[in-house]
C-alpha cells in the first residue's frame, strides 16, 4: 500500500513534467496550428544550458536558481530566432512541409548538442533546499519532486490566467478561432505568432530545467519523452490545455504504477490506452471534433 | 500539389535497368556492396513515398516495419533453421501483419495525427524489441545471419536483391496506376471530396499503409542478411528519418524519386561518414534546404527547369 502511494506520487511528478513540456506543444498547435516535432530538442537544449549556467555561477549557493532564469531567457531568445528564421516561412506551406522542416531541426539540434557538450553524462547538483524532503502520510517525499510538481501547477495556473484573464489571452483565443478577422482588426498577427512560439519554446525549456533536478542529462533526452508526450496530446485532444493536463496525469500515473507490476510494459501500456482512446474518441477526451484533418 | 504523378519515359527505365545489371561488373567489391545498399534503401524510400507522395500522409514510422521485417527474418533464420527464402517470406509477412495491426491506430485520423501516431508506433516497436531481452536479444541484436552459400558473395547478393527490387518496382507502378492508386491521389488532394465521391477513405488508407509496410519489411528482410546482423536501432526514429530524407530529397511526386534519393543518400553516407562523425547535422541542413527551396526534391527541380527551358525555346 505504501509502495502504491509512493508510486502514485512519483506518477504525479512525472505527469507534471509531461504537462510542462507538452503544454508548449499544445500552445503552438492550438494557436498557430503548427506542430513542432523539434519541441523535445529544445527540452534537451534547455537541460544542457541549465548545466552550463549552473557551472558558471557555481560559487554562489543559489547558482541553480540563477541558471534557471538565465536558461529561460536564452530559451526565449532561441524561440524568437528560430521562429524568425524558419517557422515564419512555413506558416503558409502545407502541413507536411511544416512537419518536415521541424523534423530536420531534430537532427541539427541533436548534433549541435553533441558538438557543444560532448557525449558525457552531465548532472546538476540540487540546491540545498531541494535535497531535503517532507513527509506525506509517513512517506518521505523529496523536495526536488515537490519542486517539479509545484512548477507544473504554477505553469498550469499561469497559462489559464494568461489565456482567460488577460487581453493578450483574448487575442490569442480569437486567433485560434478566426485568424483573418483578428488581422483585419489591426492586430499584428505575425508578431503574436512570434511571441506564442517563443512562449512554447520557453515551456519546453522549463521542462528541461525541471528535468535537471530529476535525473541525468544525456543525449537521449530529446526522445525520452517523445512517445508519452505525443500520447498525451492524442489522449487529451490536440490543442486543448485541459486535455493536456488530464492526459499528462493519466500517462504519468499509469507509467509509475505499471512499473510496480512489470517495468518493461510501462510504455506499451500508455500506447494501448492511446489506442483505446483513438478508437472510441478519435478527437481525444477534450478535443474539438471539427479539427481532425 | 494537385497534379497527377508524371511517370518518367520508359527509355529512362530501360537505361537504368541496363546500367544496374551490367554496371556492377565494372565495379569493385566495395562499390557492389554500396550498390546493394542503394537497392535496399530504394525499397525503403518507396515505402515512405507510398504514404507521402501518393497518399499525402507523412510517416515518421516506416522503421517499425523495416525493423520487424528484419527481426522476423533473423529470428526465423536463427531459431528454426527454415530455408532462406521461407525466412524472408516470414519476415515480410510479420512486417505486413504489424502494419495491419498498427494501421488501425494510424489511419483513424489524417494529417498531424497520422504523423504523430507513426512516431508513436515506431518508438513503441523499438522499445518492445529493445526490452524483450529473452526473445529478441535486446540491445545485443542478433548476429551471424548468413545467407545460403550461393548468395554469400557480394555480386550474388546484389543480383538477388536486384531481382526482388525490380519486381517490387513493377508491382509498385502497376498498383499505383490502377484505380486504387488513383483513388489514393484523390485522398491526397482532398479527403472530404474523396468521401463525397464515394471512395472508402479509411479502407484505402489502410491498404496503402499495409502496402507501405510490406515494402519496408521487404527492405528490412533483405537488409538483415546483407549486414549479417540486426540491431534494435533499425526500428527507431533515426532509421525512419532515413526513409523520410531519401523520399523527400529524391522527389515525392515522381516514381523515380525514392530511387534517386536512395542513390544520393547511400553515396553521401559512404562518403561523408568517411571524414566526419557529424553526419546528422548535414542531413538536417540538407533536408531543411530541400523543404525551403525545392519542395519537389531533385526530380521536381529538374522537371521545373526542363519545362521552363522548353517553354522559352518555343
Amino acid at each position: 500500500m505504501e509502495l502504491i502511494l509512493q508510486q502514485l506520487l512519483s506518477g504525479l511528478v512525472r505527469g507534471s513534467l509531461l504537462f510542462i513540456v507538452t503544454s508548449g506543444l499544445t500552445l503552438i498547435f492550438g494557436v498557430v496550428g503548427v506542430m513542432n516535432m523539434a519541441h523535445f530538442s529544445f527540452y534537451m537544449v534547455a537541460a544542457y544550458l541549465t548545466w552550463t549556467f549552473w557551472r558558471i555561477f557555481l560559487p554562489s549557493p543559489s547558482s541553480f536558481w540563477i541558471s534557471m532564469i538565465a536558461t529561460s531567457v536564452v530559451m526565449i531568445l532561441i524561440g524568437l530566432v528560430i521562429e524568425r528564421l524558419l517557422f515564419r516561412r512555413m506558416y503558409n506551406r502545407i502541413l507536411s512541409e511544416q512537419l518536415l522542416a521541424s523534423f530536420a531541426l531534430i537532427y541539427i539540434f541533436s548534433d549541435l548538442v553533441k558538438i557543444l557538450w560532448g557525449l558525457e553524462f552531465r548532472y546538476v547538483t540540487r540546491p540545498v533546499i531541494l535535497t531535503r524532503s517532507i513527509s506525506i502520510l509517513g512517506n518521505p517525499f523529496p523536495n526536488y519532486n515537490s519542486f517539479v510538481l509545484v512548477l507544473g501547477v504554477f505553469i498550469a495556473c499561469g497559462i489559464w490566467f494568461l489565456l482567460y484573464r488577460t487581453k493578450f489571452g483574448r487575442i490569442v483565443r480569437a486567433c485560434h478561432s478566426y485568424r483573418e478577422m483578428v488581422g483585419a482588426l489591426g492586430i499584428p498577427v505575425p508578431l503574436l505568432y512570434t511571441i506564442v512560439f517563443a512562449l512554447s519554446v520557453l515551456l519546453a525549456g522549463l521542462g528541461g530545467i525541471a528535468w535537471t533536478m530529476m535525473g541525468m542529462i544525456n543525449l537521449g533526452l530529446d526522445h525520452s519523452l517523445l512517445i508519452e508526450a505525443f500520447c498525451v496530446m492524442v489522449i487529451g485532444g490536440m490543442g486543448s490545455f485541459l486535455g493536456t493536463a488530464v492526459g499528462s496525469l493519466i500517462c504519468g500515473v499509469v507509467y509509475a504504477l505499471s512499473i510496480l507490476i512489470e517495468p518493461r510494459i510501462a510504455t506499451l501500456l500508455i500506447f494501448i490506452i492511446t489506442g483505446i482512446v483513438l478508437t472510441l474518441r478519435p478527437w481525444g477526451l477534450f478535443g474539438a471534433k471539427g479539427r481532425l484533418h | 500539389m494537385e497534379k497527377i504523378l508524371p511517370f518518367p519515359k520508359s527509355r529512362w527505365w530501360l537505361l537504368l535497368i541496363g546500367f544496374s545489371i551490367f554496371g556492377p561488373l565494372a565495379l569493385g567489391t566495395f562499390w557492389v556492396h554500396v550498390a546493394t545498399e542503394v537497392l535496399i534503401m530504394a525499397l525503403f524510400a518507396m515505402s515512405f513515398n507510398i504514404l507521402y507522395g501518393h497518399m499525402g500522409q507523412l510517416s515518421f514510422g516506416q522503421a517499425a516495419f523495416f525493423g520487424t521485417g528484419a527481426y522476423g527474418a533473423a529470428m526465423m533464420m536463427t531459431k528454426t533453421g527454415a530455408p532462406f527464402l521461407v525466412c524472408l517470406f516470414a519476415g515480410i509477412l510479420i512486417g505486413a501483419l504489424w502494419a495491419l495491426i498498427t494501421g488501425f491506430l494510424c489511419i483513424r485520423l489524417a494529417g498531424i495525427y497520422f504523423a504523430i501516431m507513426t512516431v508513436v508506433v515506431s518508438q513503441s516497436t523499438f522499445y518492445i524489441i529493445f526490452n524483450w531481452y529473452s526473445f529478441t536479444g535486446g540491445d545485443n541484436g542478433i548476429q551471424g545471419l548468413l545467407p545460403p552459400p550461393v548468395l554469400q558473395g557480394p555480386f550474388a547478393y546484389y543480383y538477388f536483391s536486384l531481382a526482388i527490387v525490380i519486381t517490387a518496382i513493377i508491382i509498385y507502378r502497376v498498383i499505383l496506376l490502377s484505380p486504387f492508386g488513383l483513388s489514393l491521389y484523390c485522398i491526397r488532394d482532398n479527403i472530404d471530396r474523396s468521401i463525397f465521391v464515394g471512395i472508402k477513405v479509411r479502407r484505402h488508407m489502410h491498404i496503402a499503409f499495409v502496402m507501405a509496410g510490406v515494402y519496408a519489411a521487404t527492405a528490412g528482410v533483405l537488409f538483415a542478411p546483407f549486414k549479417r546482423s540486426v540491431v534494435p536501432h533499425m526500428c527507431d526514429w533515426t532509421t525512419s528519418g532515413n526513409a523520410v530524407f531519401m523520399g523527400v530529397l529524391g522527389g515525392v511526386y515522381h516514381l523515380g524519386g525514392p530511387i534517386l534519393g536512395a542513390v544520393v543518400w547511400t553515396f553521401l553516407d559512404a562518403f561523408v561518414t568517411g571524414f566526419t562523425e557529424y553526419w546528422p547535422i548535414i542531413i538536417g541542413f540538407i533536408l531543411l534546404l530541400v523543404i525551403l527551396y525545392m519542395p519537389g526534391g531533385i526530380l521536381g527541380l529538374l522537371e521545373q527547369r526542363f519545362r521552363r527551358s522548353r517553354q522559352s525555346a518555343r
